[in-house]
């Protein structure tokens, strides 16, 4: 039995291959990268061999290295994935409307679910171009030690997962918005809500919460909500498991942040939030796949037709 | 209701079976009527003419029939679907090529063909020789390796043509396919359009240009501000349209007049009156413009200033 490939999924990506701007991302990406990757090597083994009396790189401890490298460069692929993204997919309808060649394909067989799914897979495709052409790079850092290949599998597997949580999202903005501009700006601004307004949402309801209750007892597990829907989060509960802590690692404190783990014994000793079953990692797939929902569904219900408005 | 002339009987209604029917179709746009109670039968096997100033309804017409549209009210049925209840039917029996054409980037004319193939769900299998024969029939044979982009005008809209063939539907509705060609690509595409109905498709098509109509459609309406003003064979139409002609007179000593006459014994009539009863000497007695032009312009007069 033949696989039937989505056929916008088809056509996109043969437009993608033989358009210049796909090799262009993939060389300013790769370089970005590699720069980061050397510089963090460069610097810490350089504070290393300082603190060192004798210089002895022997000495050196090349585990925290490596997951330095890691946690830096999982980092710095996920902020570029969030910066590519929406502007693979937020074009998506909106540019078909531009180019008026939306008509045409509302009017096959095709189902708006497919049109938006080919276009969704479509943007990963390239997406997982970017991420296996970062392998090398994570091999840096497993060749240093201090990271397991688990490790790297999860940290893409969550990468991949926040480019379909964006995809879709920008897809929904592209659906929503009359023109190519306002869809961009409308994903973009959707995006960094994610990045830092979850982050802003969540000092401020915890400075909320703990000045309505001074000097009392009081759960702060509400204001970790935000930070569920936040894409560095989610790979950072995806990467480091609960109650480890890494020295100068940025994921560590993150995913420390977000499970609560210094919450937990901050009013007299008690522990805070336990007991609902679900692991934080749980929750944040929840919300994404949440998200993934809404956004392709709301983007695939404006291309339905027909319509009672023109087009 | 616009009470139009109808198709008279002098020709047997061959396989006059109605493939699209439109019953009181009505489309509002916020306080505006698009189109106002619409009726038109379009036989099976007929070239369908719809001709209007831009604004008339013509494309909100099509939108309906190639369900994009939700109509305020009305009732449509195209090969026996119902656009609204029933949208993929139609579109599988319907071809839809709109008034402006979008091209894909990096696209080559066959890749995009196949990729409408793809989307009407016709087997892989059949995409090669489904493509040559598209292509020879609208003779962009040689294009075939060529990007959509770098194509002509005219080539986009038979290349445009041909994709709205990919599924073989028996209806097609091209809207305003005529629009921005040069005079040969107008000629090739009347060509091509007197081709598919000799292959048996129900074709209608639009056009703000009578003129461009008349010589391929067995049938024509005239749309105005949403609502039909008449309907009929285009030999007809001109007949029913010029029994009330404008005639210009020029009289010596005074200036010219504008009469309008219904027929040529009332004809007769106003020039026995003029030159027998009021002695006036008539220097030219001519009509005043006397092509289907004119008649569109003396049908469509007065209602969209």
């Amino acid at each position: 039995m033949r696989l039937r490939v989505n056929p916008v999924l088809d056509r996109e990506l043969k437009e993608r291959v033989r358009g210049r701007r796909a090799v262009i991302v993939l060389t300013i990406y790769l370089a970005l990268l590699s720069l980061l990757v050397y510089a963090i090597y460069w610097g810490e083994t350089r504070s290393q061999t300082q603190n060192q009396p004798f210089g002895n790189p022997a000495v050196l401890s090349s585990a925290h290295t490596g997951r330095l490298v890691f946690d830096w460069l999982v980092l710095a692929t996920l902020l570029l994935t969030c910066f590519i993204v929406p502007g693979l997919t937020a074009a998506g309808v909106a540019g078909e409307r531009d180019r008026q060649t939306l008509v045409p394909l509302q009017v096959t067989l095709l189902r708006p679910l497919s049109i938006v799914i080919g276009k969704l897979l479509a943007a990963l495709s390239y997406l997982l171009l970017l991420l296996l052409a970062t392998m090398p790079l994570m091999a840096v850092a497993l060749l240093l030690g201090g990271v397991t290949i688990g490790m790297i599998v999860k940290a893409v597997f969550m990468i991949a997962v926040t480019g379909v949580v964006l995809g879709s999202l920008s897809l929904a903005c592209s659906a929503l918005f009359r023109r190519v501009q306002s869809a961009t700006v409308a994903a973009y601004a959707l995006t960094l809500g994610l990045l830092v307004g979850t982050a802003l949402s969540y000092g401020a309801i915890r400075t909320f919460i703990q000045r309505n209750n001074p000097g009392e007892e009081v759960s702060l597990a509400p204001s970790r909500l935000p930070l569920l829907a936040n894409p560095v989060i989610g790979v950072a509960v995806a990467v480091v498991p609960r109650g480890v802590s890494v020295g100068g690692s940025p994921l560590a404190s993150l995913s420390r942040s977000a499970r609560g783990d210094g919450d937990r014994f901050d009013n007299a000793g008690n522990l805070t939030d336990v007991g609902n079953g679900l692991t934080t990692l749980a929750k944040v797939i929840a919300v994404d796949v949440a998200f993934v929902a809404a956004g392709l569904l709301l983007a695939s219900s404006r291309l339905r037709t027909p319509r009672m408005v023109d087009r | 209701m616009t009470v139009a002339p109808t198709v008279s009987e002098l020709e047997p209604p061959a396989p006059a079976v109605p493939v699209i029917t439109i019953e009181g179709l009505s489309k509002k746009f916020g306080s505006l009527w698009a189109v106002r109670d619409l009726t038109l039968t379009i036989p099976n096997g007929a070239v369908f003419g719809l001709i209007g100033p831009n604004g008339a309804g013509k494309s909100t017409t099509f939108s309906g029939l190639a369900t994009l549209l939700q109509p305020t009210g009305g009732r449509v049925r195209v090969a026996g679907f119902d656009p609204v209840t029933q949208p993929l039917d139609v579109r599988r029996h319907l071809g839809y090529m709109p008034d402006v054409m979008g091209v894909y980037d990096n696209l080559a004319v066959d890749e995009y063909l196949q990729f409408f193939a793809a989307a009407y769900r016709v087997p892989r299998k059949r995409w090669p020789p489904l493509v040559d024969d598209l292509l020879e029939l609208v003779d962009l044979t040689d294009k075939k390796r060529s990007l959509v982009d770098s194509l002509s005008r005219g080539m986009k809209q038979r290349l445009s043509l041909a994709r709205s063939l990919v599924h073989d539907p028996a209806v097609l509705v091209l809207d305003e396919p005529a629009s921005g060609l040069d005079p040969r690509a107008r000629v090739e595409l009347r060509q091509l359009v007197g081709q598919l109905s000799d292959m048996g498709k129900t074709i209608v098509i639009s056009s703000h240009i009578l003129a461009e109509l008349e010589e391929m459609c067995s049938h024509v309406a005239i749309l105005e501000a949403g609502s039909l003003l008449a309907t009929g064979r285009p030999k007809e139409l001109f007949r029913t349209v010029t029994s009330a002609r404008q005639m210009r007179v020029r009289i010596s000593g005074q200036p010219d007049r504008l009469l309008t006459v219904a027929d040529d014994e009332e004809q007769h009539a106003v020039l026995r009156r003029l030159v027998v009863d009021d002695g006036l000497t008539v220097l030219e007695y001519a009509e005043e413009v006397g092509s289907l032009e004119s008649a569109f312009m003396e049908i469509t007069k007065g209602i969209v200033q």
